[in-house]
């Protein structure tokens, strides 16, 4: 069920790890073209002909395009790498809540504590509605906890998707295609 | 003197245009081999939908350096160098820059 619930924080940190590092290559490249550029800026304002071809570049939307992968690879790479830590901490609470759970003779349906089916005697009914409420706070807390985190990500992810969407076609309007 | 440095700085940017794109078309692959499970449906979406995304939008990126580049490396921009200087052309400045 932890699994089910809690998904795999290693494959998310993976992700963000991989995210980060890529963004970090691109603004290295990026850095190198803007060497490239003033160097050539230098050459072409020293020696200067109208017989001389200008050296092309990258159009400006195409620079916005690079600098808003960065930034937007990096930040959700980030996301990820949070949500996968967060993940593992209600995955490892989420544990504990289950083992205190069954001791209590109660279950768990998804982060709810429940009551299970079935005959009890009175002694066994009477623990259970003792424990209930303190476990089913508990549950509650880590619910929200798992929410916050979920929403978080998908925050950033959304407003990310959006903004490249936009970048990327851009681009390719500018490219004819 | 002068084309060949104007014709050594074309060498210089086109590497580098040649490194964003190859940069950007390699990532562009990698993150489609990511298989990451949040362990929530909507979150998972959510990260495949960025995920594919950011892969369309590097493609992009890779398709317009390589106009760029194309048009750094077009017959019109050689004649030009070549005309100044017969023995100043990128394809020298590739050989001497190794």
């Amino acid at each position: 069920m932890i699994a089910t619930l809690m998904g795999d924080p290693s494959s998310c940190s993976q992700l963000g790890g991989d995210l980060r590092t890529r963004a970090a290559t691109l603004l290295t490249a990026r850095e190198a073209l803007a060497d490239a550029r003033s160097a050539g800026s230098r050459a072409g304002s020293r020696l200067a002909s109208p017989d001389l071809p200008d050296l092309p570049d990258l159009p400006e939307r195409d620079q916005r395009l690079l600098d808003t992968l960065v930034d937007r690879l990096d930040a959700a790479g980030a996301a990820l790498q949070r949500y996968a830590q967060e993940l593992a901490e209600q995955a490892e609470e989420l544990r504990r809540l289950e083992a205190e759970v069954s001791r209590a003779g109660l279950t768990l349906d998804g982060l709810q504590v429940v009551e299970p089916w079935g005959l009890a005697t009175v002694d066994a009914a009477s623990h259970r509605r003792a424990e209930l409420p303190g476990l089913a706070a508990r549950a509650e807390r880590l619910a929200s906890r798992v929410g916050r985190s979920r929403g978080a990500l998908q925050r950033t992810l959304t407003e990310a998707t959006g903004v490249l969407a936009r970048a990327a076609a851009d681009t390719r309007a500018s490219l004819g295609r | 003197m002068r084309t060949e440095s104007r014709s050594g700085s074309r060498h210089l940017l086109a590497a580098a245009l040649a490194d964003v794109r190859r940069c950007a078309a390699g990532t562009s692959d990698a993150l489609l081999h990511h298989v990451p499970d949040t362990g929530d449906h909507v979150t998972g979406r959510i990260v495949d939908d960025f995920v594919d995304q950011a892969s369309d939008a590097l493609r992009a990126l890779a398709e317009s350096v390589a106009d760029a580049l194309a048009s750094l490396e077009s017959p019109e921009s050689l004649e030009s160098l070549e005309s100044l200087d017969p023995g100043a052309g990128p394809g020298r400045g590739r050989r001497d820059g190794r």
